[in-house]
């Protein structure tokens, strides 16, 4: 792999739409490489599981390839890209869980939510942010681990900016008032 | 507190790095994703046609031979049904998934795969073909 290239995505989203056929690989190749973990760990959010996350992954950038040119009719960035490779990889991560609990003979249940993790001996941290909505725990996880801004993340999730302003002030007042962590925001 | 108001909402940085462990993607990454992906939008660019040139004189003549290219591309899947064989995901229609799920058996198999370059550019020669005649007026 040669060093990272240095275009905005706008530029090579643009080079994607109509650019010839090496230079178009090249730049898709750029784009995969600069958003890849953030997809990853997006999918491994709704999965937890390692494989059905790879697969995600998979799927997330096929949609983003299919909105190029021929098939697609191009791809005109309004806002940054994680924000439209956010609900494509939630969207592909869910698909491929439902699937596998299908398989697995289990029901769908609360598999658009984002499921918590919290092993038996939870470190008070752990235990506080998993005990948040999975609305509340969505937008702390997009402010704060993808450095979304809060218009960013309305695109994102497709909701007003103020449901996100409201969801993000409840998820700091409940972290900020929960007796386990209380000491972090007043040391 | 006006939760709508623009506020620099803050997270302390022993939550925010949790947070951030918690959620490392490096752990889960496989190369083969790569490959399939990498080769997937390869397959997919070289099967595009090149951009249309400057006109010349020669246009409305090519114009011409590309109408009866194109007349005949739309009166093909009226002939012929879609190859089941392309449909490599099962998912009941021909599109640049079934691209990437042969890229993703041969980046797990290798060569032992049986799966060439070739076959993989092919099929997305097919599904351009394909996408094009649904996209013709």
């Amino acid at each position: 792999m040669g060093p990272a290239d240095r275009r905005s995505d706008e530029e090579l989203v643009a080079v994607c739409n109509v650019g010839d056929a090496h230079e178009a690989a090249r730049a898709f190749e750029s784009l995969y490489r600069r958003h890849r973990d953030f997809v990853l760990r997006v999918a491994r959010r709704f999965t937890r599981d390692r494989e059905l996350a790879l697969d995600a992954l998979q799927e997330t950038f096929a949609y983003l390839l299919n909105k190029f040119p021929p098939a697609g009719s191009g791809l005109t960035l309004t806002a940054r890209l994680p924000t439209l490779l956010y609900p494509a990889a939630k969207n592909a991560a869910i698909t491929a869980a439902r699937k596998a609990r299908r398989a697995a003979g289990a029901g769908d249940a609360e598999l658009d939510e984002l499921p918590a993790e919290v092993p038996s001996d939870a470190e008070p941290i752990d235990a506080a942010l998993t005990a948040l909505s999975p609305e509340r725990r969505e937008v702390v996880t997009l402010r704060f681990v993808d450095d979304l801004s809060l218009a960013e993340i309305a695109v994102a999730l497709d909701v007003p900016l103020g449901t996100v302003k409201s969801r993000l002030h409840l998820a700091l007042k409940e972290l900020r008032e929960d007796s386990r962590i209380k000491d972090l925001f007043d040391p | 507190m006006d939760p709508t108001a623009e506020q620099p909402e803050t997270l302390p940085p022993a939550i925010a790095s949790r947070l951030r462990r918690l959620d490392r993607a490096e752990a889960i990454f496989d190369p083969r994703s790569d490959r399939a992906v990498l080769e997937a939008a390869r397959s997919y660019f070289a099967a595009r046609p090149a951009a249309p040139a400057r006109r010349s004189r020669w246009a409305l003549p090519l114009g011409a031979a590309a109408a009866v290219l194109l007349a005949a591309v739309l009166v093909r899947p009226l002939v012929f049904h879609t190859p089941s064989a392309d449909d490599v995901d099962g998912s009941g229609r021909v599109d640049v998934l079934d691209v990437l799920a042969l890229a993703r058996m041969r980046a797990a198999g290798g060569d032992a795969s049986g799966i060439t370059d070739t076959r993989i550019e092919e099929l997305a020669y097919r599904i351009v073909a394909l996408d094009s005649a649904r996209r013709a007026p």
